[in-house]
């Protein structure tokens, strides 16, 4: 039996697989060029394509994070990074008394452009994967299927354990739990959310081994998945990008290590 | 058979436990983290999970799942660079799995140990991992605080960004240690069992003697 699929979207349409290349080819890219308007693009149509897939609700959260890394590096490595010369180093401008030199702005850029486009064109990626396809990918590269259950099992727990934490979190506040207020009542709030959740979830650990048990689990016979994953052009044409990203980055960066060629796409110090 | 006089420390039972335990993990300490933005605490919070099933399952499966956890929270968040922060947790993992192994994580002073270990191990890795990721900063605002208060009097950044991780890692680690010593002991005995052979080795040590 073939299980249907929301397949509605363009980014829901390319294989799991040609995604992960896709993702190694932006990651190495991005690291291994250290070229501004590079990780700009990568930034850009990474939220257009958010925007585009009616993603942004939920990116909101990683834009939030975005946005703190930002003013977080900005304004602490424009005062204080170690690339700076105090005595000699011109000051670009002061706020409140405190100077900020373009040496460190320069340095802050190094660090959030390697962070930020790749939160955005990852983020992207895994939020239109289907990870129930890429269980099915796995397995039909040779990744044990422990480990697969393992690692997709992990994203099914998280979103059941979100859920119970919810609920306990809802109960707690009923029977008068201040969750809001000063630091010390939140961190007196952490404590009765967290244990029941932590307790709960362990609780239940035995039935789910006999379930699993008794369901097969652990029979020798060889597993099967009955999902089709089926390649389309624009698969290949996906992971065919990535891979020539992966590549190119890492011989341009091996050519300027070893002095073979100049750093001619390097332009973030 | 009742449960309880099932030996699930070894044999097929444990690798059922092994693929139940690593995502659960992963997933305390992901709604730990979960919990800690909701009440806007200035702690990560993520590393419950990590150290309940290295004292539960043992340190290499706690290992395993603390180095899980941040795999999975940098794909979702999209943060892959900060998936380095994967052996802070491997170490608690390690360090929490074997004091419980050897039964050094029932009382109180055990705990403590465990917390400054934790605490001295993470500062120790996470200085250098987010000095190559973030430059030594990172979007936690007491810890740049701290940081920004301590280069003003002079002191160099890595040092700035490894004393500013002490503090909130003796709470954050703190906070982890305590409830993963609070559930193990409430936990039933062949749960408390499943962390590996030396405590049965141990017992049977004691009963010779």
């Amino acid at each position: 039996m073939l299980q249907e699929r929301d397949k509605s979207t363009f980014m829901k349409k390319i294989n799991p697989g040609s995604k992960l290349w896709l993702a190694l080819g932006l990651i190495l890219a991005n690291i291994l060029f250290k070229n501004l308007y590079l990780s700009l693009a990568i930034l850009a149509v990474s939220i257009i394509m958010i925007i585009k897939e009616k993603q942004f609700t939920l990116f909101k959260v990683v834009l939030v994070t975005m946005i703190v890394l930002f003013i977080s590096m900005y304004a602490l490595h424009g005062n204080i990074a170690p690339v700076i010369d105090k005595a000699n180093d011109p000051v670009l401008f002061r706020v409140f008394g405190i100077r900020y030199y373009a040496k460190g702005f320069a340095f802050a850029t190094r660090y959030y452009m390697r962070v930020a486009p790749l939160l955005a064109s990852l983020f992207l990626l895994f939020i239109t994967m289907d990870m129930a396809d890429l269980a099915v990918v796995m397995c039909k590269v040779g990744i044990p299927y422990r480990f697969v259950f393992t690692f997709i099992d992990s994203f099914q727990v998280i979103t059941l354990l979100g859920k119970d934490m919810e609920q306990i979190k809802d109960a707690q506040r009923a029977r008068g739990l201040n969750t809001e207020g000063n630091l010390i009542q939140r961190f007196k709030a952490f404590i009765p959310i967290m244990i029941p959740v932590v307790a709960n979830s362990v609780v239940k650990v035995q039935d789910q081994a006999i379930a699993m048990d008794t369901k097969g689990f652990n029979s020798k016979c060889k597993k099967t998945v009955y999902r089709e994953i089926e390649k389309t052009p624009l698969d290949a044409v996906v992971k065919a990008v990535g891979i020539l990203l992966a590549v190119t980055a890492v011989m341009y960066k091996l050519g300027v290590a070893f002095s073979v060629i100049t750093p001619f796409l390097t332009n973030i110090i | 058979m009742a449960m309880n006089s099932v030996d699930s420390s070894k044999g097929r039972l444990r690798g059922t436990y092994i693929a139940i335990m690593i995502p659960l993990g992963v997933a305390i300490n992901y709604v730990g983290g979960q919990i800690a933005s909701s009440l806007s605490l200035p702690i990560y919070l993520d590393s419950i999970g990590t150290i309940v099933v290295a004292a539960i399952m043992g340190p290499w499966i706690g290992a395993a799942s603390g180095i899980l956890y941040n795999i999975i929270s940098s794909l979702i968040s999209g943060n892959i660079m900060a998936s380095l922060f994967g052996l802070c947790n491997l170490g608690s993992g390690l360090i929490v799995g074997y004091m419980a192994r050897y039964k050094k994580f029932s009382k109180v002073w055990h705990v403590a140990v465990a917390i400054v270990s934790v605490s001295l191990w993470n500062a120790l890795l996470g200085t250098p991992i987010a000095m190559v990721v973030y430059g030594g900063v990172d979007g936690n605002a007491g810890t740049n605080l701290l940081i920004a208060g301590m280069r003003a009097f002079g002191t160099d950044l890595a040092s700035a960004a490894f004393v500013a991780r002490i503090p909130a890692n003796l709470l954050d680690k703190g906070i982890a240690c305590v409830i993963a010593w609070i559930i193990l002991r409430k936990l039933p005995e062949n749960m408390r069992k499943l962390n590996g052979s030396k405590e049965k080795k141990l017992e049977k040590k004691e009963e010779t003697v």
